[in-house]
């Protein structure tokens, strides 16, 4: 009977295990762990919404369509904008008409040949009101853009237009010296007309899409992975020299750590765990990179509120009041500088470096002093103490971030703070709608530009969350634009982001970092000066 | 039994509409709009994106459309996967989503429900034995201990250290990436199989009908195999349904620490991106998994034991 049950046992486990391994197609040719010298397998730290350039806008699709899409214009591992598909481009005195000279051996995946008409195009696409990209707001400034993002005239009427296959004359509303790094974008490259046109939405899927950049979509399961071969027809195919690239959506960094750690993974995705962090800097300081994030995190006072609005010296006693560097060396930990700045240091090559609080230079003891002075003459005290809520959206991070400068707030100055969590869509509806005291906020570069941070600031504009308004601030933006001259123009804007640093509107905290993992026989990343995280893998090579 | 049929069918109908309506009036009473993020939309894009995804039209109309939608097996777009429909997600034409899930878990299942049966009614057999103590102890602490602390020490042993395994992903569905989630979750379930299977062996064994057939003189194989081990199945078998239901729309631990592009990880990302159509189209299609087994659990019950039909 005893052997009987146990034949049972045996028989059933033999039956479901012959079932898995004849599931298994090639479990017997793999060996785990071994490292594959033709794949380059990169974390993106999440899934894809999409795989269309043209609407895409996150983190982790930025590094999916550099590999697959290219555009007129390239760049380097300093984010510096190089030409491209366009071999060389033409600037007109006036500082508004733009000619790029496309390369003669442009293609497609498909091999078929890429010339303007394809530009025209893809450009007409993204300013289309139907396509309702969130990045349409790069091409605000070539000719008839606006009005037809309004919907007001067709796409046609955009100021572009082929001079031949191979020129394209690109007309602007007025001069603009960051144009070029706005097309390092992705929702600038080019795409084939031919297959959005054939497969409509589904023109995406692996054996649909047709590529433009140095990889071409083979494979992907949603979740799963998605995997890239080289583009054959890629004008620069000669100097890829990964085969494949293999991109995991590992959205837990404990997760994606693991893999590493156990060889399945060569680059991982923006950071690594935080409590972790100082010991992988110990077992692998080589590997760990800790690079300066183009970034600001920032908390935003609420400039409707009459207590802040009419009330400067409160603005500037609670800003001083933050210890930067306890919090970005005893709280966050994860290699972030301070910032005493509305910009970071590193944008645009560290030309707006020196805009910063002249305290910032100050001690610790100096500042307190100083803070507890304004905050007097703001007329708060011990007896009459300053009431607030930091708002934060439900997360870790903004969590340690609160009550830190919570109990900072009390210690150097006797601030009431109470801390207030919120669900993510409840907390950008109410920083929207300026239902809050202090917000926390942050922001991420786009391209390597100060533009890119400078509507932050901009009265009326969607993305300032203080709701400050400062016209001077407005007008000096609006100057700068027109102008050509490049040293005048920076001028201009260092006026503009002194006038918003002076006003307070924001407490800047900190400028963030990534950490980046990256195996030793991944040879040619010169991750340390990549501030924008912009990552292309047709830079890389895998030692033998 | 197709009058009972029949009936149970009129009750999942009015359940399944009561679910539809009450999860997508939950998720349309959530604050804000699915496209509202970090990044400002200009009113253009937006106005453009809430018309494609018919979010400017009233919510009972919604409602209604959604209905319709579901009538023809169509859950809808999702928001965050732009341009991709809630179908393809869920049922794509290559491995992924439901059918990862419904892999994990019939594999899983295949190995938990016969295991678990025989460990705890052998148990059942030998009460009070080491093996019987052995399996109460084990059942005791994989019980307690949930697969987010199995799976973590797993991939630690197996991958990390020991590297016999792959830390997480399904490969190509082969055994070397499916053996950690299928070992996490079959010390998940099998405890709850084998401690229900032996308290009802034990039942069963001390009830007339056996003392019956002992005295008699009946082989103990005879007594176990014709006469007990069917009225030890029924508890197990209510089990079963919702079980296998949880295991196909639940294993999101266990998706989420082996990174398995299945329907669990599907959920919790809609969850965390805010994809309510996702969100929404899972639930409903759980619901109606859950609804499923537990109607074919219902007829499998009545197979067993003719007496619950009345």
């Amino acid at each position: 009977m005893k052997i009987k049950k146990i034949s049972w046992l045996i028989l059933l486990n033999s039956i479901v295990l012959a079932i898995l391994c004849a599931c298994s197609d090639n479990a017997k040719n793999k060996k785990i762990n071994d490292v594959q010298r033709d794949i380059l397998r990169v974390d993106l730290g999440s899934e894809v919404p999409s795989l269309d350039p043209t609407i895409s806008e996150d983190t982790s699709s930025l590094r999916l369509m550099y590999d697959l899409f290219a555009g007129l214009v390239d760049f380097d591992q300093k984010n510096v904008p190089i030409p491209g598909m366009a071999s060389s481009w033409d600037i007109s005195t006036n500082g508004k008409t733009y000619t790029f000279h496309l390369r003669p051996d442009l293609k497609f995946s498909d091999g078929s040949v890429i010339t303007t008409k394809d530009f025209i195009y893809s450009w007409q696409r993204l300013v289309d009101p139907k396509t309702a990209s969130p990045y349409n707001f790069l091409l605000s400034n070539i000719v008839n853009a606006d009005a037809i993002m309004k919907g007001k005239v067709d796409k046609t009427a955009l100021g572009i237009s082929a001079v031949d296959s191979y020129t394209l004359e690109v007309r602007l509303v007025h001069p603009d010296t960051a144009f070029i790094s706005y097309l390092t974008m992705p929702n600038l490259m080019v795409i084939s007309q031919k297959a959005i046109e054939k497969y409509g939405a589904q023109w995406t899927k692996p054996e649909n899409i047709v590529t433009s950049g140095a990889y071409v979509l083979k494979e992907h399961i949603v979740n799963g992975y998605i995997l890239a071969e080289r583009n054959p027809y890629y004008y620069l195919a000669n100097d890829v020299k990964i085969p494949k690239v293999r991109y995991l959506p590992y959205v837990d960094t404990n997760i994606a750590l693991s893999n590493y750690k156990a060889d399945n993974l060569d680059i991982n995705g923006q950071t690594v765990p935080v409590d972790q962090y100082k010991k992988l800097k110990r077992e692998y300081p080589k590997q760990l990179h800790t690079v300066k994030w183009e970034s600001i995190d920032y908390y935003d006072f609420n400039m409707t509120l009459p207590k802040f609005a009419n009330n400067l010296k409160l603005r500037k006693a609670l800003s001083m009041a933050v210890d930067r560097d306890v919090l970005t060396k005893e709280v966050l930990q994860a290699g972030q500088t301070a910032l005493y700045s509305v910009v970071t240091p590193t944008i645009e090559n560290a030309k707006y470096a020196n805009i910063n609080y002249d305290w910032a230079k100050w001690s610790r003891k100096k500042q307190i002093e100083e803070a507890r002075k304004l905050y007097k003459e703001a007329g708060y005290g011990i007896n009459n103490p300053l009431e607030l809520t930091i708002s934060y959206n439900t997360n870790d991070r903004a969590k340690k971030m609160a009550l830190a400068v919570a109990s900072m707030w009390k210690d150097v100055l006797g601030v009431d703070t109470k801390i207030q969590n919120q669900e993510w869509k409840t907390f950008l509806q109410a920083r929207h709608k300026a239902d809050f005291d202090i917000a926390r906020d942050g922001w991420v570069a786009d391209y390597n530009s100060v533009t890119s941070y400078t509507p932050l600031y901009q009265c009326g504009n969607g993305q300032n969350n203080s709701h400050y308004c400062n016209m001077q601030y407005n007008q000096l933006l609006d100057q700068a634009i027109g102008v050509q001259d490049i040293k005048k123009q920076q001028q201009l804007y260092r006026k503009a982001l002194t006038v918003a640093l002076n006003d307070y509107a924001t407490i800047p905290l900190c400028q963030a970092t990534y950490q980046r993992l990256v195996k030793p026989y991944v040879k040619g990343y010169h991750v340390d000066g990549n501030y924008l995280d912009h990552v292309q893998s047709k830079w890389f090579s895998l030692s033998k | 039994m197709l009058k009972f049929i029949l009936k149970r069918l009129l009750v999942a109908i009015p359940t399944m509409f009561g679910i539809i309506l009450l999860v997508f009036a939950l998720v349309h009473l959530t604050p804000g709009n699915p496209f509202e993020g970090e990044k400002a939309l200009s009113p253009e894009v937006m106005r453009e994106l809430l018309h494609q995804y018919r979010l400017d039209l009233p919510v009972w109309k919604q409602f209604l459309l959604y209905l319709n939608d579901l009538l023809h097996w169509n859950f809808g777009q999702s928001y965050k996967f732009l341009g991709q429909s809630i179908n393809e997600l869920m049922f794509p034409d290559n491995m992924g989503g439901f059918w990862v899930t419904l892999r994990l878990a019939t594999y899983s299942m295949l190995i938990t429900v016969p295991l678990g049966i025989i460990l705890g009614a052998y148990a059942g057999l030998k009460q009070n034995s080491w093996f019987d103590r052995l399996i109460i102890s084990s059942n005791m602490i994989f019980s307690s201990v949930p697969t987010i602390v199995t799976g973590p020490i797993m991939v630690l042993v197996f991958a990390v250290t020991l590297r016999w395994l792959p830390a997480s992903g399904w490969g190509d569905g082969d055994l070397q990436h499916l053996f950690l989630p299928i070992l996490a979750l079959t010390l998940a379930y099998m405890p709850t199989v084998a401690f229900v299977a032996r308290g009802s062996i034990i039942e069963v064994l001390n009830s007339n009908f056996i003392l019956t057939a002992k005295a008699k003189g009946l082989s103990n194989y005879k007594i176990i195999f014709k006469h007990a081990i069917r009225p030890t199945l029924i508890p197990v078998v209510s089990l079963l349904g919702p079980m296998f239901a949880g295991v196909l729309v639940g294993a999101i631990v266990t998706e989420q620490i082996f990174t398995l592009p299945g329907l669990g990880i599907l959920t919790t990302n809609a969850a965390t991106n805010r994809d309510y159509n996702l969100v929404l189209g899972i639930t409903i299609f759980g619901s109606f998994l859950t609804i499923t087994f537990n109607f074919l659990v219902d007829i499998l019950y009545c197979i067993l034991d003719p007496k619950i039909k009345q």
